[in-house]
């Protein structure tokens, strides 16, 4: 029993792998903006770009969730902006 | 599929014009691209491409939800441009969510048969896109 908790954690682990590297590498830019647009690119990569037979309800939930925080980031930057204006 | 002339990308979203647009250039369907940020700016665009290259895109992608003017105010207008009728156009409607009292009528009225939900995936679009072309308008 262990050993199958251990070996669903560790497909757990496998499967978003490529995307906890992305967002490692992302942490290091400074800029909101080009945090944004990292963000945008592994969106596209990883949810947008998901094949239909595999773009099962949780993987639309989250892409839904990922869509949003990226709507408000660029809302909270166009806000940024017009204040400064 | 068939390779597109022109696409025009109607959206108020920056990010919403950049994932529609990767998905077509990953694709490599359209030959080029328009964008707007509103109906009015595409209005005046498609005016200009119009003065251009004598016909309209081939495809449109418009946004619903839009300052200014929205997407349903925008089919409208196009709809009546003289160029249309004789068109391959095909005009694709995007949006977040439908308010079933208020948008659906809407639909019906401006007879929009291609509707998507945001977040776009890349091969619901294409596919729609692929569809679309193949139906009579």
């Amino acid at each position: 029993m262990k050993e199958q908790e251990n070996s669903e954690n560790q497909k757990n682990v496998t499967l978003s792998h490529d995307v906890v590297l992305a967002l490692e590498d992302l942490f290091q830019f400074s800029s909101p903006r080009q945090l944004r647009i990292s963000l945008m690119e592994i969106f596209f990569s990883h949810l947008c770009n998901t094949k239909l037979e595999e773009y099962k309800p949780e993987i639309k939930n989250i892409a839904a969730d990922f869509y949003f925080l990226l709507k408000f980031l660029e809302e909270a930057e166009m806000y940024e902006k017009e204040k400064d204006i | 599929m068939r390779k597109i002339n022109c696409v025009l990308v109607i959206d108020d979203s920056e990010m919403d014009r950049w994932l529609a647009l990767k998905i077509l250039e990953q694709a490599d369907i359209n030959s080029s691209a328009i964008t707007a940020s509103n109906g009015q700016e595409a209005l005046k665009k498609l005016t200009e491409y119009l003065e251009e290259n004598n016909c309209l895109p081939e495809l449109i992608l418009v946004d619903l939800q839009m300052p200014l003017m929205n997407g349903f105010e925008f089919i409208k207008k196009i709809k009546m441009l003289s160029h249309y009728p004789e068109s391959k156009t095909q005009i694709i409607l995007l949006t977040a969510g439908l308010d079933s009292e208020i948008d659906l009528p809407k639909i019906e009225e401006n007879e929009i048969k291609h509707i998507l939900f945001k977040p776009l995936n890349k091969e619901e679009l294409l596919n729609m896109i692929d569809l679309s072309f193949k139906e009579k308008r």
